[in-house]
């Protein structure tokens, strides 16, 4: 399985990085850093914020690649992990505008028209994930979306959709495992 | 590992938490096989979500992290719980907390949308979209110039068309005295708003008035604007309508136009 290969391959590399091998380092950002700048870039919605960040990131993951832990995931999902953090940190952290309210309303990566680079890098994966978020129930996605790409909290998820705090959870509960399931199903 | 919990892990691995209550789950989480397991899962599918908007970054920024690690130390290997990145702690913006209290709607009329709690599942996602526009203080903007009112034009453009996932097609035009407007359908939805941004008061005693056009005009419902816009949703109507016009009309509307329209655009994709 080609996931596993390269799986296998950036572990070896994480390892390499916890022995404070920069040239692996080099290794690690050239495999990752389309993902870690593509959601801190939509979290963030300015390019110039998402670069911050995302420096900040790859410094994060050197000084704590020394604590990663296979069993916890892939290296992939680790330094992800990571990013999704900061950049909802950062988004947190700043002034609120209503401009950035609504320019980040509402999971608009499935309207919005990709990149080249996207286009180039993600082709397959990229719409594998984006099939499986169609399939949900809009009121799932819309949850979902709100919370991962746009950063939003449970409180503020429900308070925009006018809806009860539980319906929020179990929204976002169904909407990941559904998308578990149906991206397992999709790779075999 | 209870119902309970499982909702937690998700909500953790979103980063939906208060920093309080992901502080909390950390506790949890130190001692918890099952959450432990179910965070892992879940981050495969939050690394996928994010592998669906990967973006190049600029060169730059390669060479800007490789020389940022140099001369870093690294962490001593492993503490209490390896492999999770230090959570550096967030004070909630209080700008956050204002907003939910700011922003009363626009002024409604007869069928300006607003949505008491607990509808969103049961509307059209077109109608949903102006809620969504409403619970951000929409109604509220003050747009100061007609640059502005594109921009949020664009904006609206775009939320919309995501929430109504579909056919939703617009058309808009300007007020001569600033301000513009935006016509909004989803014909699978049988839905029409119309948006409106930066338009000025009417004279006191007046309001605007919508009115559907397919060969007479017929009434759409009265509006004041709020500081920053409003949103409308349309009699069904407009859906066979050539256009939407608004004129000025007596507190209360009229049944058939009174003034010359200050503004009409023509209804996307009508024969």
């Amino acid at each position: 399985m080609r996931q596993t290969t390269t799986g296998t391959e950036l572990a070896s590399v994480m390892a390499r990085v916890a022995g404070g091998d920069h040239r692996a380092f080099a290794e690690l950002y050239d495999a990752t850093s389309r993902t870690v700048f593509g959601i801190v870039l939509r979290v963030l919605r300015d390019r110039a914020q998402a670069e911050e960040v995302s420096q900040e990131v790859f410094l994060e993951a050197w000084r704590l690649a020394t604590r990663y832990d296979p069993v916890q995931g892939s290296p992939s999902a680790w330094i992800n992990t990571i990013a999704h953090r900061r950049a909802v940190d950062r988004v947190r952290s700043a002034e609120r505008s209503v401009q950035r309210d609504l320019r980040h309303a509402a999971g608009e990566f499935l309207a919005s028209s990709p990149d080249v680079s996207e286009v180039v890098v993600a082709r397959d994966e990229g719409s594998r994930v984006r099939r499986a978020l169609a399939e949900l129930p809009e009121a799932q996605r819309t949850a979902l979306a709100l919370a991962y790409f746009d950063g939003r909290t449970q409180r503020e998820v429900a308070e925009m959709l006018n809806v009860p705090l539980g319906t929020v959870k179990s929204r976002m509960r169904d909407a990941m495992r559904k998308l578990r399931t149906c991206l397992e199903e999709g790779a075999q | 590992m209870t119902h309970d919990d499982h909702e937690i892990a998700v909500l953790y691995v979103v980063n939906a938490l208060s920093p309080d209550e992901a502080h909390d789950f950390e506790t949890h989480l130190a001692d918890c096989v099952e959450c432990q397991q179910e965070v892992t899962d879940m981050r495969s599918v939050t690394e996928k979500l994010s592998r669906s908007v990967q973006a190049e970054p600029p060169a730059s920024l390669r060479a800007a992290v490789i020389s940022g690690i140099a001369g870093v130390a690294q962490e001593p290997p492993a503490s209490s719980r390896p492999g999770q990145p230090d959570r550096p702690r967030v004070i909630e913006a209080p700008a956050t907390k204002a907003r939910a209290t700011d922003n009363e709607p626009a002024p409604a009329s007869d069928n300006v949308v607003t949505l008491g709690p607990r509808r969103f599942g049961r509307v059209p996602s077109l109608v949903a979209a102006a809620a969504v526009l409403l619970a951000l203080g929409f109604g509220t903007w003050g747009l100061q110039s007609h640059q502005d009112a594109q921009q949020a034009n664009d904006r609206v453009t775009e939320l919309i068309s995501v929430l109504g996932a579909g056919d939703v097609r617009s058309a808009s035009g300007s007020v001569p005295g600033g301000g513009s407007g935006t016509v909004y359908v989803s014909r699978s939805q049988g839905e029409a708003l119309f948006v409106t941004t930066g338009m000025p008061s009417p004279p006191s005693g007046k309001v605007y008035e919508l009115w559907t056009i397919a060969g007479r005009p017929a009434p759409a419902g009265t509006f004041t604007p709020g500081s920053g816009g409003s949103v409308v949703r349309l009699p069904a109507a407009a859906l066979a309508a050539k256009q939407i016009a608004i004129t000025v009309e007596p507190s209360g509307g009229s049944s058939q136009p009174t003034t010359k329209p200050v503004m009409s655009v023509d209804v996307p994709g009508s024969a």
